[in-house]
C-alpha cells in the first residue's frame, strides 16, 4: 500500500491492530518494479530463482528476515 | 508456447491498458482455444499470472490488473489499473514517466504522485504487509 509518509503507515498499523511489515521509500520501489518485472515482455524470460531474487532485493538495500525467501 | 502467450499478455497490457481474452490471444497467435487455455493454466500454476477463480479470464499479470482497482498509473492520456500501490509504481518503472495514484489507506482519499526523469514527487513510502516468502500465499491480499 502507498502512503504519504512513514508516520501514516504507523497510524494505519495502529488503527488496524496489526504490525509494521516493511516500509520502503517509493524511489526504491520504482527500481524494484523495474528489476522485478521488466523481463516479462520477452518470451525468453525465466522466473529468477530464490537466490537471484534475494540478491536483487539486497542490491536495493532490502535485507533481513522480511526479504528472506528461506 | 506458454512463453509466447505470457509475452503476448504483457505486451497487450502495455499497448492496450487491458487484459486480452482467450479469443484474442488465440487469434493473434494463431493458436487453438484449448492451447491458449492450457497455457493460461500453466502460467497461473507458476504464479506468472492470476486467473479469476474458475475461469480463463486474466485477473492479474503483475503489475497490471485486468479489473478496475483503486491503484492506477497514467502515461500521457492512457491509464492502467494496478493490483496495489507498489504495482502502480512498477507500471511506471516499465512504461516511463507519468503519474500514479492510490487510495490512501488512512483517509480513503486518492493520493497522486508524479514521476519525472525517474524522480518521484512528492516523497512517499510503500508498506509491504507480508514477508516476501508469503507473497504467494494469498496474492489478492498481498
Amino acid at each position: 500500500m502507498a502512503f504519504r509518509s512513514e508516520g501514516d503507515v504507523e497510524l494505519w498499523v495502529r488503527s488496524r491492530g496489526t504490525e509494521v511489515g516493511a516500509i520502503v521509500d517509493m524511489q526504491t520501489v520504482l527500481q524494484l518494479g523495474h528489476d522485478w518485472y521488466s523481463g516479462r515482455f520477452d518470451p525468453n524470460w525465466d522466473r529468477p530463482d530464490a537466490d537471484d531474487v534475494v540478491s536483487m532485493f539486497a542490491s536495493l538495500g532490502l535485507t533481513g528476515p522480511f526479504w528472506s525467501l528461506g | 508456447m506458454h512463453r509466447t502467450v505470457r509475452a503476448f499478455i504483457y505486451r497487450y497490457f502495455r499497448d492496450e491498458a487491458a487484459a486480452p481474452n482467450v479469443a484474442t490471444i488465440a487469434d493473434r497467435l494463431s493458436l487453438s482455444t484449448s492451447a491458449v487455455e492450457d497455457a493460461l493454466e500453466r502460467l497461473a500454476e507458476t504464479h506468472t499470472i492470476v486467473l479469476q477463480p474458475g475461469t480463463h479470464t486474466i485477473w492479474m499479470a503483475h503489475p497490471f490488473s485486468g479489473v478496475p482497482t483503486d491503484h492506477t498509473a497514467t502515461v500521457a492520456d492512457r491509464t492502467w489499473f494496478a493490483n496495489c500501490g507498489w504495482d502502480s509504481i512498477a507500471i511506471l518503472a516499465l512504461l516511463g514517466d507519468g503519474t500514479f495514484a492510490s487510495k490512501d489507506p488512512l483517509t480513503g482519499a486518492t493520493n497522486q504522485w508524479t514521476v519525472t526523469d525517474g524522480t518521484i514527487v512528492p516523497d512517499g513510502v510503500v508498506h509491504f504487509l507480508v514477508p516476501a516468502r508469503q507473497f504467494w500465499d494469498d496474492i489478492g491480499y498481498t
